[in-house]
């Protein structure tokens, strides 16, 4: 306690310098919600907001991200799960493997997976499904981008976790799977809420592979696109407003599962 | 029950244990040793945590050695409780139950008596960072107890927890310990475990076992040289008397070993059982009955002589009661003292030191 309060308190030449940066940033990146509100014409936004293909892309973008989440999680917390409790030989590959998605541009990765899901591409002419320019184009592309999001969270939320809770579980008569449901899953929680939740925005953020793979049907981001391209801000407003609500929920979602309890973030 | 463990060995790389023999009945032996003698491996062998590379383990009769964890029925005390932080108190204590399980009436009455024996009622709402250390070594005590374990391992249960409140649990450990009639081992570094908890001893060294006995063997035995300083220190606290009580009044106690009436300070019924430590340097020797304010006056033949260095242990014995005094050297000079002589071993009430009262 008086640690902190002296620290406010102190007025130091580094504690200027700092001040003056985070404000920098801050500034920085709330500045263009200002420039939005010199944008929005109230009655201009209501007809926008009435848009069939408004509703249609947040609908399509809300679907989509869930149904892509909930298939990286099957995965995923396994994954996250092997990663953070067992020591083998191909670990650190695995590991790599998992962050491709994150450090390669979405655009790289959708034209990649246009490679081999494509109409003309091996999977494409083997099997009768429309894989691009489909819902289903939109959540390959979605699950592709946004696994890492979900896997290194609840992975660094696993390891986290004493190994001893698992050991003592065992000794008190509990199987394998049923420690993993019974104490591992309920101990990384939050980790999991997390990674559920940062998969899921980035789902519904998802662009530059989802327009290689599914330009159409239109998700909220393509949307977001096409609009500004043909009429600039002032056309795209409406989209803009609802992502933004949709990022509020998640935001506020996410504080509430922060103030539970301080969780370590990265590797 | 009986658990054997039969040329037990494992290869750590640096380090070996074993081979081990040890057979533990239904009474609690305490496993003593240095830091990386083994002590925790070797409890981690019959858990199942770890697997031995040759020998056997025996659980009454039926071998257990390739088990795995869940199906040994081994009720594991870690050093750390562990208890799972997202559970309330009941529920870790139910947390190895089948649903089905926790249904059962006698189930039921089985749990509320370990949760009264252990006094633990007006916690089982309570989060588990709401308890105290020694609170929840007792919640995952009784979270092992609901269970029915065939044998009962205990790895320094009370290290953690903060001088005062150990020395109650300790004492509560002692009676529901008792009661189990399972092999229990119990590891720990503490001497007042050994004295308040301990059945038998087995002393472990680099990973094997160096002495063994049960405790009444093991402290009243002749000095061995062995190359632990620990392992000696607790062989020379020296002279565990037990006997039974006659009087008590004032704070005073009376009791007979055999036939020699012996004092000590506290409060004990008549007729109760009492193991107290005499340490070998709180006896004096004297070859003249002297009036003193001591209250522990005894003749007593003076059976053997060991030097170390410059201090001579005495060993004495009159009846059922053998003594062990330690002397310098020119004490017993001064003395003139022999082997075959008889002279008075004299020390004050409040030397005799209780470690435990056995109600029978």
């Amino acid at each position: 306690m008086v640690n902190s309060t002296l620290r406010k308190l102190d007025i130091s030449g580094f504690n200027i310098v700092l001040s003056v940066l985070v404000l920098i940033l801050v500034l920085y990146i709330i500045y263009p919600f200002f420039g939005l509100l010199f944008v929005i014409e109230p009655t201009n936004l209501v007809e926008s907001l009435k848009r069939t293909e408004i509703l249609d892309s947040v609908i399509l973008s809300l679907t989509t991200a869930t149904i892509s989440t909930t298939l990286i999680s099957i995965f995923g917390i396994p994954l996250a799960f092997v990663i953070a409790r067992f020591q083998f030989k191909a670990k650190f590959l695995i590991r790599m493997i998992v962050i491709l998605p994150l450090v390669l541009p979405p655009l790289a990765s959708g034209t990649m997976l246009l490679g081999v899901f494509g109409p003309y591409s091996f999977l494409g002419k083997m099997i009768p499904v429309e894989f691009t320019q489909s819902f289903l184009g939109i959540i390959i592309a979605q699950t592709y981008v946004a696994s890492p999001f979900l896997i290194l969270p609840i992975q660094a939320a696993f390891e986290s976790i004493p190994e001893r809770y698992e050991t003592v579980a065992r000794t008190l008569g509990k199987k394998k799977w049923q420690v993993f449901f019974s104490v591992s899953l309920p101990l990384a929680k939050i980790g999991i809420l997390i990674g559920l939740l940062m998969a899921w925005i980035r789902s519904i953020g998802e662009l530059g592979a989802t327009i290689m793979m599914a330009y159409n049907p239109h998700t909220i981001s393509i949307q977001i696109f096409e609009d500004s391209a043909i009429g600039g801000i002032r056309n795209s407003v409406a989209g803009i407003i609802l992502v933004i609500i949709i990022a509020l929920v998640a935001l506020t979602i996410f504080v509430l599962i922060r103030r539970q309890r301080v969780l370590k973030f990265g590797w | 029950m009986v658990l054997e463990l039969v040329n037990i060995t494992k290869n750590f790389g640096n380090f070996v244990l074993g081979p081990l023999n040890l057979t533990v009945n239904n009474d609690v032996m305490v496993i003593l040793g240095p830091t990386g003698s083994g002590k925790t491996s070797l409890i981690n062998l019959i858990a199942g945590i770890l697997k031995p590379d040759n020998g056997n383990i025996i659980l009454n009769g039926i071998e257990i050695t390739k088990q795995p964890i869940e199906k040994r029925k081994v009720g594991y005390v870690f050093q750390d409780p562990s208890l799972f932080p997202h559970l309330n108190v009941y529920n870790n204590i139910l947390f190895g139950l089948r649903r089905k399980e926790r249904e059962f009436k006698e189930k039921i009455i089985h749990i509320k008596k370990i949760i009264d024996d252990l006094d633990i009622a007006h916690l089982l709402d309570r989060r588990i960072d709401d308890l105290s250390g020694g609170e929840k070594q007792k919640v995952s005590l009784a979270r092992i107890l609901v269970l029915n374990p065939n044998v009962i391992l205990m790895d320094e249960p009370l290290a953690h927890i903060d001088f005062l409140a150990r020395d109650k649990l300790r004492i509560e450990l002692r009676s529901i310990l008792r009661k189990l009639q399972i092999p229990i081992i119990y590891v720990t570094h503490f001497e007042e475990d050994i004295y308040a908890l301990a059945d038998s001893i087995a002393f472990l060294d680099r990973g094997k076992v160096e002495e063994s006995g049960t405790l009444k063997e093991i402290l009243n035995s002749y000095t061995r040289p062995t190359s632990s300083l620990f392992f000696n220190k607790i062989i020379s606290a020296g002279n565990y008397l037990t006997g039974e009580v006659t009087k008590c009044q004032n704070d005073l106690t009376e009791f007979k070993v055999g036939s020699i009436i012996l004092y000590t300070i506290g409060k004990f019924l008549p007729k109760s059982k009492i193991g107290v430590i005499v340490k070998r340097e709180d006896i004096i020797l004297s070859k003249e009955k002297i009036r003193t304010s001591a209250r522990n006056i005894v003749f007593i033949k003076i059976v053997d002589m060991v030097k170390i260095d410059n201090i001579i242990d005495v060993y004495l014995k009159s009846g059922n009661l053998n003594l062990i005094s330690r002397i310098t050297r020119s004490a017993a000079e001064d003395l003139k003292i022999e082997i075959g002589d008889n002279i008075y071993a004299v020390f004050k009430a409040s030397i005799p030191h209780p470690i435990r009262e056995e109600k029978e």
